[in-house]
């Protein structure tokens, strides 16, 4: 009867041995694991995300995208007139009397930007030097005034701001060429348009002087020095495309028999600019195609 | 004497097996302990891995030139469309199965699903849970990011006496069956990501007044269009608690602007 017993007993102890070794296995990887987590922690926590989207990108890549300009075909920045007001230059008095007055019609010329060098600032701007040419022609309508006149019986006495009238008129070519070494800063920022838009501006120096120089018959060789106050909102604007640009899909079956296809747009929540680079946190807009 | 007590002894002992067998049952709880040791066993190994590249690199961004990361959240907000697809089990015979669920639980450096499926077999009024031991593989193909889903082993959660043998069987043919077939019911899911940090500005206008002794002159700078491209591949790969972080690093002729496009 003894082995009857222990036939029975022998059978329910391997079982159930098997189950508790396998429960033990479990339990020691599971405390394996537990004390890896401990170790992991600090190491993934700096690196967690909370939103749904980050997209984060060098400084260095941004400053190389800028030095891309070197490569581009086009590096001609057209300039031309749209309107004078007053005058290029009103001379009073001289040689001849009153002088003559000058206008600027039909300016037009290109500003060629040859080489950029782009830099990554620790504020999460991108600093572009480069020195410029420009080559500006138009031309001058010039009218000698006549002779001084009077401008009441008050002033009876002949002054150039009363001329008699008449004189004549002349035109000459001028031409402005300036060469100068200037910087621009391209500020990055997101919205719900762009994870990424730059805007470039902030061009100094913030002005400079050019010479408009032509030659007037009977006056010679004149250079109207006119200062140039530089633009300082934007000289040039855009965006990066979307990182998810283009069509998901999921799918199931070989061959496939179910399927839907989905955009993902990035709508950034939070904008982050430091002397690493430029981040976006953002949510993720899904849209389906075909539900 | 003695032979016929030996006869009359193997004789109760083989009723006590077989009794004992037909009522305690059977059951597939050892397979799915045995299943879920391996999960853990690979779950440590994955984590270890990730361990030694986080000691090595602590934050991969310093190496990269780029990084996007997508949130559990968002994956699974996808994965939510391809809810309930049932599908016949090719294989076995009259046998359906059912993914109610499949979502994304990573660990720091385990890339777990949790999926919730069933197979049912009307023929025998059998509805089995099935546990789905898998792991998402997430690869990188043209300007795609895509997430296979590589099941290691399925097990139903089922209990069976001795004379529920047709229900064994299922059973058996649910643990037999190729993990492909299980695999084809799951979903295949695929994120576009563009690899490549590109910029682009349309031409404009910008106004430019000269200041001159008597007047001004104005006038306007046409900045030509610009657009500029740095070829990027993705250089590592980071499943956390959060989500995907995809690092990417610039083509090494990036820098010569030959790989803008």
């Amino acid at each position: 009867m003894k082995s009857h017993l222990l036939c029975f007993l022998l059978l329910c102890f391997s079982s159930l041995s098997v189950a508790q070794s396998l429960d033990e296995q479990i339990k020691a990887k599971q405390t394996q694991i537990a004390d890896l987590q401990l170790t992991l922690n600090p190491q993934v926590a700096p690196l967690l995300v909370t939103s749904n989207l980050r997209i984060w990108t060098s400084g260095n890549i941004l400053a190389l995208v800028g030095n891309q300009y070197n490569s581009q075909a086009n590096k001609t920045v057209h300039y031309h007139e749209t309107l004078q007001e007053g005058q290029l230059i009103n001379s009073n008095g001289g040689g001849l009397g009153c002088g003559y007055y000058a206008e600027l019609h039909d300016a037009s010329g290109d500003i060629t930007v040859p080489v950029v060098s782009a830099t990554y600032q620790p504020d999460g701007s991108v600093l572009l030097q480069t020195s410029f040419q420009a080559n500006v022609r138009g031309q001058v309508a010039a009218h000698m005034k006549g002779p001084a006149g009077p401008c009441s019986i008050l002033h009876p006495w002949p002054t150039c701001d009363c001329p008699i009238g008449g004189g004549f008129g002349t035109s000459a070519l001028a031409t402005a060429i300036k060469g100068a070494s200037i910087s621009a800063i391209a500020k990055l920022s997101g919205d719900s348009a762009s994870w990424l838009h730059y805007d470039l501006g902030q061009l100094s120096p913030p002005s400079m002087e050019v010479t408009i120089s032509f030659s007037l018959e009977h006056v010679g060789d004149v250079g109207v020095v006119a200062p140039i106050n530089l633009p300082q909102s934007s000289l040039a604007h855009g965006d990066a495309p979307n990182v998810f640009q283009g069509q998901g899909e999921i799918k199931i079956g070989a061959p496939v028999n179910f399927s839907k296809q989905f955009a993902v747009s990035v709508i950034p929540t939070a904008v982050v600019s430091d002397a690493q680079g430029y981040s976006v946190k953002a949510s993720a807009d899904i849209s389906w195609h075909n539900k | 004497m003695d032979r016929l007590g030996t006869l009359y002894r193997i004789g109760v002992c083989t009723a006590f097996v077989a009794l004992a067998i037909s009522l305690s049952g059977c059951s597939t709880r050892k397979a799915i302990k045995q299943q879920q040791l391996a999960l853990l066993t690979s779950e440590y190994q994955y984590m270890s891995e990730t361990n030694q590249a986080l000691t090595a690199t602590p934050n991969p961004e310093t190496q990269s030139s780029m990084s996007v990361f997508i949130s559990q959240d968002s994956l699974n907000a996808i994965l939510k469309s391809a809810d309930n697809y049932s599908a016949d089990l090719p294989g076995i015979k009259g046998a359906v199965l059912t993914v109610h669920s499949v979502r994304l639980q990573f660990g720091d450096g385990f890339p777990g699903l949790n999926i919730d499926a069933s197979a049912q077999k009307a023929s025998i009024h059998a509805s089995l849970r099935l546990q789905v031991y898998a792991v998402l593989e997430p690869s990188i193909a043209g300007d795609k990011i895509h997430f296979r889903i590589d099941v290691r082993k399925v097990v139903p959660e089922a209990r069976w006496t001795f004379f529920q043998f047709r229900l064994r069987w299922f059973v058996k043919d649910l643990i037999q069956l190729k993990l492909a077939q299980y695999a084809q019911a799951l979903p295949d899911l695929s994120v576009p990501l563009q690899q490549a940090f590109s910029i682009a500005g349309a031409q404009q206008d910008v106004p430019l007044i000269l200041k001159t002794p008597s007047g001004q002159i104005d006038g306007i700078m046409t900045v030509p269009a610009y657009k500029a491209s740095i070829a990027l591949f993705v250089s590592k790969v980071l499943l956390l608690r959060d989500g995907i972080h995809i690092y990417l690093v610039a083509t090494p002729n990036a820098e010569r602007g030959v790989s803008s496009r």
